[in-house]
């Protein structure tokens, strides 16, 4: 077992009135999976993508993830935690446009400090796997919409996670480049990493082996 | 890691250019007017320092009072040096007399040379601090030997060794040379005492009653202090020497003397009443002002639009962290960053400032460099560097880094970004508040110095040469030389005084006339003049008559001005008898209309112009014709002078330059004071421009909305604007009684000035809105033009 949550809520508090984010929550992923969070706007996907990415918190309930509590955690152990094993991919690619290709898959590698042929070895092998050495030098407004996307896949690995959350991935692109990451997912998860995506889409939800739905918070 | 920042640093700063260059430019531009102002400062506080005996060295000044003011005079009396040594020998260990700077003329083989120097009492190496290159500074003292600059000795001689050597002074006297020595060093209040100097002695030889006695004042006295003596014990003991030496019934002004030490000469030389005031240490408290706020306009500056742009930033800070950066490393990045841009505006500071030397050492009349091996250049790097670069890393180190990186991702509201609107605000009101100030100011000093040479002078100054009869051949030759002249039309008029006109000094005291009030203690100014002179200055007569030919009783005549007309109390002043105190009865022959021949910033002091019957008067003064080139007229002059005096050369003065001299130090300090309140204007405009692009960002969303809705560019530039134009009012109102205050009191330093119009003060507001629509428009109508699908689908 991955990760696992049990009777999450979340709320805000807004005019007197208490408005649930989440409700209910209960969920186990298991390694390996391939998942995708649907629902419509509001219903809360995002939200629970980044609660499960450790970025946002939760008001009740609790979360364990490879058996360990992260809601009773202090934020840096948390922090230590995400950082170890899971790996984001956005709508909007969010690449460093200051970087270039190379120095942006560098990045990750340079905070856990890992040394430079090490890095320069990583860097290079994911290059290739992702056929993008022609591009190492280019900075990231340059590239089209796919190929950023896929900088931001290579980026999200290049630290070997457990787990890839990813943010509709394909939203901002064409529905080519949308296959593309895509079968790049379904390739990933053959290999053995374990996928959580929030799309809209109903084609790119079925590349997933299990479909989680939300309305207003809950799961369906 | 650490090259990773810099790189990323680096690719910031060249992606924007322009942001860039105003950020690092502005602040390396206040960095460098810091820097100047800190060596101007450093080079006065450091003046004479180089003096080996520097806490022991002082001169005795006097105060004297007239009728109740106290005045403060320098000069002394002949006698005073022995009453000084004999009397108080143990509190000095040397005292030594000088005369003031007086230029004279050597001669040696080929080779005539006129400089300026001093003849001086037998301690004079020990008060100047003598360096000698040649010579034994114990053999000063001898009348028939002197002592040479570096640089005298050097045109005069050559290359060779002048010890030894004769030289022929003034056409008469024949000296040795006895020594050389180091030029004093420009931070010496005796540099231009010091070209020679000869000794006192050989000017005492054959020198009448008048020169020795306790009543003429034509000396400056100098002492070394004994060890372990206070400047006041020595003050306190030497108090009523005069007096006591020369009766009080002599000395009716009560002269009380005192020790002025050679720390306080350069900064703390004005009196008032007989008390130091201040002087020079004003401009040094004032410039030092002006330094620490344009580096603390230009740093806060540099912090307000650095952290203008963090907003950009707070997205990097997000993903930074989601690919895994710890809040420590992001602080440090942003430190790193700040460090790095502050450094870049140091060295640039360091730059400018040694290009503005040049131009720099010209306003301010010194020779100053950046003193690269001074560790307070250092000090002042590590502080500035340091303290900027701190604080405009905080900011965005600890704000930015602390943000949850889920809300910068999902998109930050736009307020949460770039911290509070009120403090920039604020920054900007207080730089206008700075700014309007230094262009008031400057207004104000061009208003006064205008309103100085206004002022009617009373003489024609223009085409009056100056040129001093140094020798006994120009004495005896001047009648035929000025006839030789005058048969030129270059030259319409040529008279003999003892001061030019432009600085009459000498004054006379203890005469006598009808319906003196017996207790009055009167002091009555000197010029000692021929027949032409008024003539040639073109004075203006108002009663009586001007000297002339005509009448021979007029070696004993003179001329008062209205000044001394009102000061002597006359109802009708033509005929007066005036007894001299020196017994000699003068008639009053006419009234001229009053003269600036002193400061122009006083008031017109009682003058009398005596007819110079002995010829003592030793300064020719020479019209010449409007209607001819100057160039032209000066080529004949000095080719009939030196016709008639080949052995002196000629050395001339125009009376223009000797008048511009007079508001020289003030148009200097209005000068600075222009460059800095330019500069102040440009950095404030660098806020506001930081200000304005930050709100334009904030605004962007609403601005979009109200274009969808109808607004036109005009409107919304009218809307931007009106904002900005309200915090520059503010400023300026703020500004307005602070200025006035502040130079209401330096008005009051003169007593010649000008009234602070309320024009003025409307004239630095509105250019200061002026300036403040044309640098925020540069942003607003950008805003305003923005296609709004493009700010509005951002969100």
């Amino acid at each position: 077992m991955l990760l696992q949550l049990n009777n999450i809520f979340k709320w805000v508090n807004s005019g007197g009135q208490r408005i649930f984010l989440l409700k209910d929550i209960n969920l186990t992923v298991e390694e390996g999976e391939f998942i995708s969070i649907m629902g419509p706007s509001g219903s809360g996907k995002s939200t629970l993508l980044y609660l499960l990415g450790m970025l946002d918190g939760f008001d009740e309930g609790e979360y364990h993830f490879l058996e360990e509590p992260v809601h009773t955690m202090k934020e840096k152990h948390r922090s230590n935690l995400y950082k170890e094993y899971i790996g984001f991919v956005f709508q909007s690619y969010h690449l460093l446009d200051e970087l270039t290709v190379w120095e942006n898959l560098e990045m990750p590698l340079l905070y856990k400090k890992i040394g430079s042929a090490e890095r320069k070895a990583k860097v290079a092998d994911m290059l290739d796997r992702f056929n993008i050495v022609a591009k190492k030098d280019l900075f990231p407004p340059q590239l089209s919409g796919g190929q950023q996307q896929l900088v931001g896949v290579a980026r999200a690995l290049i630290s070997n996670p457990k787990l890839i959350l990813a943010d509709e991935p394909t939203g901002n692109l064409n529905s080519k480049q949308g296959e593309e990451i895509m079968e790049l997912f379904k390739q990933l998860n053959s290999e053995g990493v374990t996928i959580i995506q929030v799309t809209h889409s109903e084609k790119n939800a079925s590349y997933a082996s299990r479909v989680i739905n939300l309305l207003d918070g809950r799961m369906i | 890691m650490l090259k990773n920042h810099l790189k990323i640093a680096w690719r910031n700063l060249r992606k924007n250019k322009g942001y860039a260059l105003i950020n690092i430019g502005g602040l390396a531009l206040g960095f460098a007017i810091t820097l100047l102002i800190g060596l101007w400062i450093y080079d006065e506080l450091s003046f004479n320092k180089q003096h080996s005996s520097y806490d022991r060295i002082a001169e005795v000044l006097q105060n004297v009072d007239f009728d109740g003011t106290i005045e403060t005079w320098e000069s002394q009396n002949y006698p005073l040096g022995d009453a000084l040594r004999t009397e108080y020998g143990t509190y000095f260990d040397e005292v030594v007399m000088s005369t003031y700077p007086r230029r004279s003329i050597f001669k040696h083989g080929e080779t005539v040379i006129g400089e300026l120097g001093s003849f001086m009492e037998e301690g004079a190496p020990a008060i100047l601090d003598l360096k000698m290159i040649h010579g034994n500074k114990d053999s000063f003292g001898d009348p028939n030997s002197i002592f040479l600059s570096a640089t005298l000795a050097n045109s005069i001689f050559g290359a060779e060794n002048p010890l030894g050597k004769s030289l022929i002074m003034n056409n008469e006297t024949s000296l040795k040379v006895a020594g050389v020595y180091e030029d004093m060093p420009r931070s010496s209040n005796f540099r231009d005492e010091a070209g020679y100097l000869g000794s006192l002695d050989l000017l005492m030889i054959g020198a009448g009653p008048n020169k020795k006695g306790w009543l003429n004042n034509w000396l400056m006295v100098f002492v070394k202090m004994a060890e372990n003596v206070t400047v006041e014990q020595a003050s306190a003991a030497i108090k009523n020497v005069k007096l006591n030496n020369a009766g009080e019934k002599e000395l009716q002004s009560n002269p009380q003397l005192f020790l002025h030490p050679l720390s306080k000469w350069r900064l703390y030389s004005h009196f008032e009443n007989g008390v130091s005031i201040g002087g020079r240490i004003t401009y040094v408290w004032l410039f030092g002002f002006i330094g620490a706020f344009v580096l603390f306009l230009a740093s806060i500056n540099f912090i307000n639009l650095s952290t203008a742009r963090s907003q950009k930033r707070a997205e990097e800070v997000g993903i930074r962290k989601v690919i895994g950066s710890s809040k420590l490393q992001l602080v440090r990045q942003f430190f790193m960053e700040s460090l790095m841009v502050v450094l870049l505006a140091f060295f640039l500071a360091l730059l400018l400032a040694q290009l503005a030397l040049p131009l720099f050492n010209e306003i301010t009349q010194k020779d100053v460099g950046i003193l690269w091996g001074h560790p307070m250049l250092w000090v002042m790097f590590l502080v500035s560097v340091g303290l900027v670069g701190i604080l405009s890393g905080l900011y965005p180190a600890f704000y930015l880094s602390s943000f949850l990186p889920i809300k910068v991702l999902k998109g930050l509201p736009k307020s949460a970004a770039g911290g509070n609107v009120r403090f920039r605000q604020a920054l900007v009101i207080l730089q206008f508040v700075v700014s309007v100030t230094l262009v008031i100011g400057t207004l104000v000093i061009y208003q006064q110095i205008q309103h100085v040479k206004n002022r009617s002078l009373g003489y024609e100054v223009e085409g009056l040469v100056m040129v001093p009869m140094q020798t006994d051949e120009v004495k005896k030759n001047y009648e035929a030389f000025r006839n030789t002249l005058l048969e030129s039309n270059a030259f319409l008029e040529i008279a003999r005084s003892e001061s030019p006109v432009t600085n009459t000094w000498y004054s006379d005291f203890d005469f006598k006339w009808k319906g003196k009030d017996p207790g009055f203690r009167d002091n009555i100014f000197r010029g000692l003049v021929n027949h032409e002179f008024g003539e040639t200055i073109q004075w203006s007569i108002l009663k009586g008559r001007d000297f002339s030919k005509a009448y021979a009783t007029d070696s004993t005549a003179v001329i008062l001005n209205e000044a001394a007309v009102k000061y002597m109390g006359f109802e009708d002043p033509i005929g007066q008898i005036i007894e001299a105190p020196w017994g000699e009865e003068l008639t009053v022959i006419g009234v001229v209309e009053d003269m600036i021949t002193q400061s122009l910033y006083e008031s017109n002091k009682q003058t009398m112009f005596r007819f110079d019957q002995y010829q003592q008067a030793n300064l020719m003064n020479i019209k010449l014709n409007p209607n001819t080139d100057v160039t032209e007229a000066m080529n004949q002059l000095s080719a009939v002078y030196k016709q008639f005096n080949p052995n002196t050369p000629m050395e001339y003065t125009f009376a223009e330059d000797q008048y511009a001299e007079k508001f020289a130090f003030e148009a200097r300090v209005g000068k600075l004071s222009g460059i800095f309140a330019g500069l102040a204007i440009f950095i404030s405009c660098l806020g506001l421009l930081g200000l304005a692009s930050f709100v334009a960002e904030r605004r962007t969303k609403e601005i979009g909305i109200r274009k969808v809705l109808g607004a036109s560019v005009s409107m919304l530039w009218q809307m931007l604007s009106k904002e900005f134009i309200g915090l520059v009012l503010l400023g300026s109102a703020l500004a307005i009684p602070l200025a006035s205050y502040m130079m209401q009191q330096w008005l009051n330093d003169y007593e010649y000035r000008t009234e602070i119009s309320w024009s003025l003060y409307g004239y630095a507001a509105l250019g200061a809105v002026l300036v403040t629509l044309l640098t925020v428009s540069v942003q607003t109508l950008r805003a305003a033009q923005n296609n709004p699908i493009k700010s509005l689908r951002t969100e």
